[in-house]
């Protein structure tokens, strides 16, 4: 908009009279700030918000893939909390994500700042770790089955030179959760090494020379001034993390199908498995939102804890 | 005033083109193919799309030339064959039926069909094939028989029992077991884990159902009632069944496979000689044993009987050629499920081609049988076959078992417990459907 | 770059720290990249199972004849139609998703509109629904729309994404709104604004975006899984798994395939990891 030609009328208008101007000018800006949002409203609108929805109804009711559905109130969520599979399905989830969402970070921290202090070769080691995440899930499944074989796995051979008797990690009700722990720590920490090192690197050195003069050394000032300053970052792994552990199911579908005796079955899991196996589809919409419920009410809880940074 | 002009040009040209991308979006809807991206049927011939999970490596092969002489005797019908992996039936089926693009014919086995019968997306052709019935073994006429209609035509039989490495056996001087007390001994002495040789695979894979049910039966029981509505294997014979093989074999004594052994791996140890006795089915004998193990001496037994009332089993199930119902009026699709129910399908496929059981009556053996599958054939004459129970919850019945074992197998459970469970989560949801 | 934390005093004590630590990292290294490498050997070899038992870095008679077969023989081409169906899916998401993204980046960023805090704060919360809960709903939809077994079934999904949404922003309110002024008093209109100012400013972000977007596309299982039906519509994720679940599978085939589906990733990620960095920093560096 030209400043110009318009602005000399509107100073000589009175007050009362700028005001529509601006609100229709305010119009026409939202109007087009919409129109050139359309097209990822759309998008997400139509593969996030309606499926949502839809999924939210479809836990009222009771019916399959196909064809009519027949509502039925809370019967499902009742069904649900009575239901042995679901009840353990959720037992597992949260088992798995206790493990992983703090081992997983508390390393990719270590790690960082390991690598932070390297005079040379930083960039090579911030690609080893990254490595397995640029390959399919499905890929470095497999490759972690035979890790934690019982009898040819490499982990199972280190064990045994400390003693440690031979695991059948995979097929173990025990020992399954932490076999998938630790590949998804293996898999996954790479990436909170990169979030974290990069927040590293945004702290400015003269903190640390001023600690430094102050006679302060080594984890004094890690445990001090890094990790204070890291808080936003951590805080920001910590959400990311727990929404998406808690979503655990590629390994589960490629690896473990739920076993044994339903200890590696994941809520998630459990519901792809009903819905397209036993055509639950009504039940399968049940648990997932009682899923929704419980990562919203986890990433709350956590934004109130690490406060102050995610902020808008 | 020129200058704002100039803008709103652009406003008015962004959202040109901004809507013409949404409509691209939109149009690409009716442009979208419906079947799979490449073939290009004449515009006056009719595609049948066909769909079969793998019996065989070869398959592909296999049906090339089968389908080439349908599509010369009826000209103006081309067959689209593709070959369903069977870790993706499930999501391909569901998602084919959902999406309104199904295939016209395909095959499934008698677990898989009721859930889609439910859906209804199986087209009822008790009218087009009742006169068909007396072509076929009544077991095969009953497993196609659903909530009182036909609705696949019976195409092949599947056979499992206890395929033993005689080799093996002959080293330590071992004979073969008669009974559950010799079973255990030979799987115990065959098993040394220095040498990494193993007595037994007790099988904890995905579908070890089909050693679970024989088991039961040998115990004398059966999974669910005849009239499905409760669970029926959680009796003094089933917890003997799940004792025998599982808990006192598997665990304690360390004789069988380790449950995270990968299918791979025991297949890598049966063929080097290294398994005692192994659950097959009669396809494997000639296509992979004879094949890439021609030096094991082998032999059979089937499940042995456990109870009194229990029998000696085998696992025994069948699979039917089916119709969708979204094709029920496609004339051209009948033709290729008359096609595929005639005596030459059932040669030169189930028997020539994959080494299966034909379910027409009077088609004769092969000459060149194998003497274990001839063996293993004889148990079904003998009555010895048990198999899937028709139902909707089958399938839910059978992960809830093979769960239930592999707690078992891992020394988590004892038997009693994981039937137990089994009855606990399965039991409810049955509705005799 | 490095920054000492001080804890030690003397030089000797410094590179003796500097040698366990490039030790542990050298550790941790290959415990993340050395068994992808023993995959790779498979590759070489005529193994039917997955790993080579004991594990091979370099097998006996190493043969490219896996990468042979399963480029021109395997079920008659199917493995670079494969590729093909990828490669275009993963590049008009990618360009796509940056576009919009960016765009929409840019309006969130540095433009005031009525209920521009409600909708953002709703795109934000999409983040935290699980995948389990719109699986099923968005496949009825991709059916509704005709889309099913098509390329835009896995296109018009991620054509723009809440995370990505979020990260444009973040960095865009970063960029000085001085800039923007200075267009607007030149006349620019919107569009001309965002694509000779905004984009080019954008580059690191885009580049970290779009690595971000390509790996995850050129990935992506379970939902082409079910979205696609035709062979030949497959993925090469997809493609690999569904063939691993075969009959007397030979995996020295198989990881031929794994390989080949992995290296333009690993080309990729070597090539742009300074922008990838680079744009996380710029991220954060605010």
């Amino acid at each position: 908009m030209s400043v110009t030609s318009t602005a000399q009328p509107a100073l000589r208008a009175a007050a009362p009279a700028t005001k529509p101007r601006r609100a229709w000018r305010k119009m026409r800006e939202s109007l087009l700030c919409y129109l050139f949002l359309s097209p990822s409203l759309i998008v997400i609108l139509g593969f996030s918000i309606v499926p949502l929805v839809w999924s939210i109804y479809y836990s009222f009711t009771k019916g399959g893939m196909l064809g009519r559905h027949t509502f039925v109130g809370v019967e499902n969520y009742v069904k649900a909390f009575a239901h042995p599979i679901f009840l353990q399905t959720l037992i597992n989830t949260t088992q798995y994500a206790v493990l992983t969402v703090p081992i997983v970070i508390l390393l990719a921290l270590l790690v960082a700042i390991v690598i932070f202090q390297l005079p040379k070769m930083q960039g090579f080691f911030r690609g080893t770790v990254y490595f397995p995440l640029i390959t399919p899930v499905v890929i470095a499944a497999n490759i972690w089955a035979y890790i934690v074989n019982r009898d040819f796995g490499p982990l199972n051979h280190l064990l045994s030179m400390v003693g440690v008797p031979r695991i059948d990690w995979l097929g173990d009700p025990v020992w399954a959760i932490p076999a998938i722990v630790m590949m998804e720590i293996w898999r996954g920490f790479g990436f909170y090494v990169i979030i974290l090192f990069a927040a590293l690197q945004s702290i400015p050195k003269e903190l640390y020379e001023a600690a430094r003069i102050d006679g302060a050394k080594g984890l004094r000032i890690i445990w001090s001034i890094t990790i204070p300053l890291l808080r936003p970052a951590l805080g920001f792994c910590f959400i990311m993390a727990t929404i998406f552990n808690f979503q655990l199911f590629d390994a589960v579908y490629v690896l473990t199908k739920g076993g044994p005796a339903w200890k590696t079955a994941t809520v998630s899991w459990y519901v792809y498995q009903q819905a397209f196996q036993a055509d639950n589809v009504g039940f399968a919409s049940t648990m997932g939102v009682v899923l929704l419920v419980i990562i919203l009410t986890l990433s709350l809880m956590q934004m109130r804890f690490f406060r102050s940074d995610i902020e808008y | 005033m020129f200058r704002s002009q100039v803008s709103r040009r652009q406003f008015l040209q962004s959202s040109a083109a901004l809507m013409s991308m949404a409509a691209l979006a939109a149009c690409a809807a009716p442009v979208a193919p419906g079947t799979s991206g490449d073939a290009a049927p004449a515009a006056a011939a009719e595609t049948v799309l066909f769909w079969k999970p793998p019996h065989s490596a070869q398959e592909a092969d296999l049906w090339k030339p089968l389908l080439e002489k349908f599509q010369t005797e009826n000209a103006g019908i081309t067959v689209e064959h593709q070959v369903v992996p069977w870790a993706s039936v499930d999501e391909q089926f569901t998602a084919a039926f959902a999406g309104g693009s199904p295939p016209d014919i395909f095959y499934l086995p008698d677990e898989w069909y009721p859930k889609y019968v439910n859906q209804e997306q199986i087209a009822d052709i008790t009218d087009k094939i009742s006169g068909w019935k007396d072509q076929y073994s009544e077991a095969g006429w009953t497993g196609a028989t659903y909530k009182g209609s036909t609705w696949g035509a019976p195409f092949l039989g599947v056979a499992q029992g206890w395929v033993l490495n005689m080799t093996l056996f002959n080293e330590k001087g071992i004979a073969a077991p008669t009974n559950w007390e010799e079973f255990r001994a030979a799987a115990q002495a065959l098993t040394d884990t220095a040498a990494g040789t193993y007595g037994v695979v007790a099988d904890a894979g995905p579908t070890n159902w089909t050693t679970m049910v024989p088991l039961l039966a040998a115990g004398g029981t059966k999974l669910l009632s005849d009239d499905l509505l409760t669970v029926t294997a959680n009796t003094e014979g089933g917890v003997a069944a799940f004792e025998t093989l599982l808990e006192n074999i598997a665990w304690n004594d360390q004789s069988s496979t380790p449950v995270g052994f990968t299918a791979d791996q025991i297949r890598s140890l049966a063929l080097d000689g290294k398994i005692g006795m192994i659950w097959q089915e009669t396809s494997t004998i000639k296509a992979v044993w004879r094949t890439e193990a021609p030096d094991l001496e082998l032999a059979t037994i089937p499940m042995l009987q456990l109870a009194d009332n229990g029998t000696n089993a085998s696992w025994a199930n069948i699979g039917f050629m089916f119709m969708a119902q979204q094709s029920a009026d496609k004339d051209a699709a009948f033709t290729l499920l008359e096609y595929l129910s005639t005596d030459d399908m059932q040669v030169e496929y189930v028997q020539k081609g994959v080494d299966l059981l034909p379910l027409k009556k009077d088609i004769a053996g092969l000459p060149d049988i194998d003497p274990i599958v001839e063996e293993m054939v004889s148990w079904l004459g003998e009555g010895y076959g048990v198999g899937t129970q028709i139902s909707i919850r089958w399938r839910d019945a059978t992960t809830s078992l093979v769960q239930e074992a592999q707690a078992v197998l891992s020394g988590a459970k004892t038997a009693a417990q994981a039937l137990a469970d089994v009855e606990a989560t399965v039991g409810p949801i049955l509705d005799g459907e | 770059m490095a920054a000492t934390f001080g804890g030690v005093q003397n030089r000797r004590q410094t590179a003796a720290w500097q040698l366990v630590w490039y030790l542990l990292m050298i550790a941790i290294s290959v415990v993340t990249v050395v068994p992808f490498l023993f995959m790779a050997s498979t590759s070489l070899t005529q193994s039917f199972t997955m790993m080579t038992y004991p594990p091979t870095l370099i097998p006996e008679n190493p043969s490219l004849a896996n990468y042979y077969e399963i480029i021109f023989t395997f079920q008659d081409g199917m493995f670079p139609r494969w590729f093909f169906n990828t490669l275009l899916t993963t590049v008009a998401i990618t360009a796509g998703s940056l576009f919009l993204n960016t765009l929409s980046g840019y309006i969130f960023a540095k433009k005031e509109f009525f209920g521009k805090n409600f909708v953002f704060a709703l795109l934000l919360a999409t983040l935290m629904v699980p995948r389990a809960v719109t699986l099923i709903p968005s496949f009825l939809i991709v059916n509704r729309l005709g889309l099913f077994n098509t390329y835009w079934a896995l296109i018009l999904p991620e054509l723009s994404t809440a995370f990505g949404i979020f990260m444009m922003r973040q960095f865009i309110s970063s960029l000085p709104s001085e800039l923007i002024e200075v267009a607007k008093i030149d006349g620019a209109g919107e569009l001309r604004t965002f694509w000779s100012i905004i984009v080019p400013l954008s580059t690191p972000a885009m580049a970290a975006l779009g690595i971000f977007t390509v790996i995850n596309s050129w990935n992506a299982f379970l939902w082409p899984l079910i979205v696609l039906r035709a062979n030949t519509m497959r993925t090469l994720v997809v493609g690999l798994a569904t063939v691993q679940s075969e009959f007397n599978i030979d995996y020295g085939l198989v990881m031929a395939g794994s390989v080949l589906t992995v290296l333009p990733m690993l080309i990729l990620y070597i090539l742009f990891q300074p922008y990838f960095v680079e744009g996380l920093r710029m991220g954060y560096g605010k």
